[in-house]
């Protein structure tokens, strides 16, 4: 299925949960924050929130700024 | 001291975090600063490249962290990265920024007004950035911005207070602290602000993209210490007309009368 995650297309398998495309990325949970379609959702759920096609992902954290 | 959102501040230098050359220099330049509050913004991770992480460098128990939303170009932009950040760092303070232009990065007034409103009410401690507009702050205090930080000149300009007048007006009629933030470039424009009476200054780039950051750090914090003491010192009048230092009585050619 298709899954948007910060602006760019990913093919990803059906059942795939937040929890699974973090660990899939090399960075560290406790210092971002993640927007599943708009809504920011707590990290108690990300190994519970199964993505379906079309679903937009965003990963934020933290960076230099004035 | 200064209060601010129930938070008491013995330095008067927040720093921005921004354009710094690495993480290490940052936390060098924070430590040299001596501040207590320091600025940072929200951006996606970069998935091909998650580079340093800022949060290595940064002792969220040391510091206020005062989260921004830089880039927002509305107030619906602004809030939404405010729920992120308070999201991301359990932090209820808030740098509002709201600048649509990215030519002059300046502060679009009416959404930061409705941005505060809203966010004062969602349990925000919001230090809204604006421009020098007298009238602008008090709608922002009455709406219950924790503070209102005028800009003395565009962000990363360095050109110093130009906006003085202006803010000088929001200092005589404010209730809240008053901090002035973006296009200090130099420790002279520092000072100046705090002889005017603002309670802070915020300063980024004039640190970060100088020689030597570190350095210029603590003269950045001696110049708010002195900018400060003089204003507490009370500032002589200036004036027009000279008017001698030394004494005007007993001059020499009074007494050598015969020289004239």
């Amino acid at each position: 299925m298709k899954i948007s995650i910060n602006g760019k297309q990913k093919d990803f398998p059906s059942n795939t949960t937040v929890h699974d495309i973090i660990d899939s990325l090399d960075c560290i949970p406790e210092t971002f924050v993640v927007e599943l379609n708009q809504s920011i959702i707590p990290p108690e759920t990300y190994n519970t929130s199964c993505l379906v096609e079309e679903d937009t992902l965003e990963i934020i954290r933290f960076v230099g700024g004035g | 001291m200064l209060t601010i959102g129930g938070t008491t501040f013995t330095s008067r230098l927040f720093l921005g975090t921004g354009k710094f050359s690495s993480s290490k220099v940052m936390k060098k330049v924070i430590e040299a600063s001596q501040t207590e509050m320091v600025t940072v913004a929200l951006r996606r991770v970069d998935l091909d490249n998650p580079e340093d992480d800022i949060m290595q460098a940064l002792d969220m128990k040391k510091y206020t962290f005062l989260p921004n939303t830089s880039g927002a170009r509305n107030a619906e932009e602004a809030i939404r990265l405010a729920k992120l950040a308070r999201a991301a760092s359990g932090s209820k303070w808030l740098k509002l920024e709201v600048t649509p232009d990215p030519r002059t990065l300046l502060p679009d007034p009416v959404e930061t007004l409705l941005a505060t409103e809203q966010l004062v009410k969602e349990g925000f401690i919001v230090l809204p950035y604006m421009n020098a507009d007298p009238i602008l702050a008090l709608k922002l205090q009455d709406v219950g911005a924790a503070a209102v930080m005028p800009l003395g000149a565009p962000i990363g300009t360095n050109q110093g207070v130009l906006t003085k007048f202006q803010v000088e007006i929001i200092i005589e009629q404010a209730r809240v602290p008053v901090v002035v933030d973006a296009g200090i470039g130099a420790p002279s424009h520092a000072a100046l602000a705090m002889e005017i009476g603002a309670d802070a200054v915020l300063v980024n780039t004039a640190i970060s993209i100088a020689g030597d950051p570190v350095a210029m750090a603590k003269a950045f914090a001696k110049a708010v210490e002195a900018g400060r003491s003089a204003y507490e010192s009370g500032l002589g009048m200036q004036s027009q007309k000279a008017q001698a230092s030394s004494p005007e009585k007993g001059y020499l050619t009074e007494d050598l009368g015969f020289l004239s």
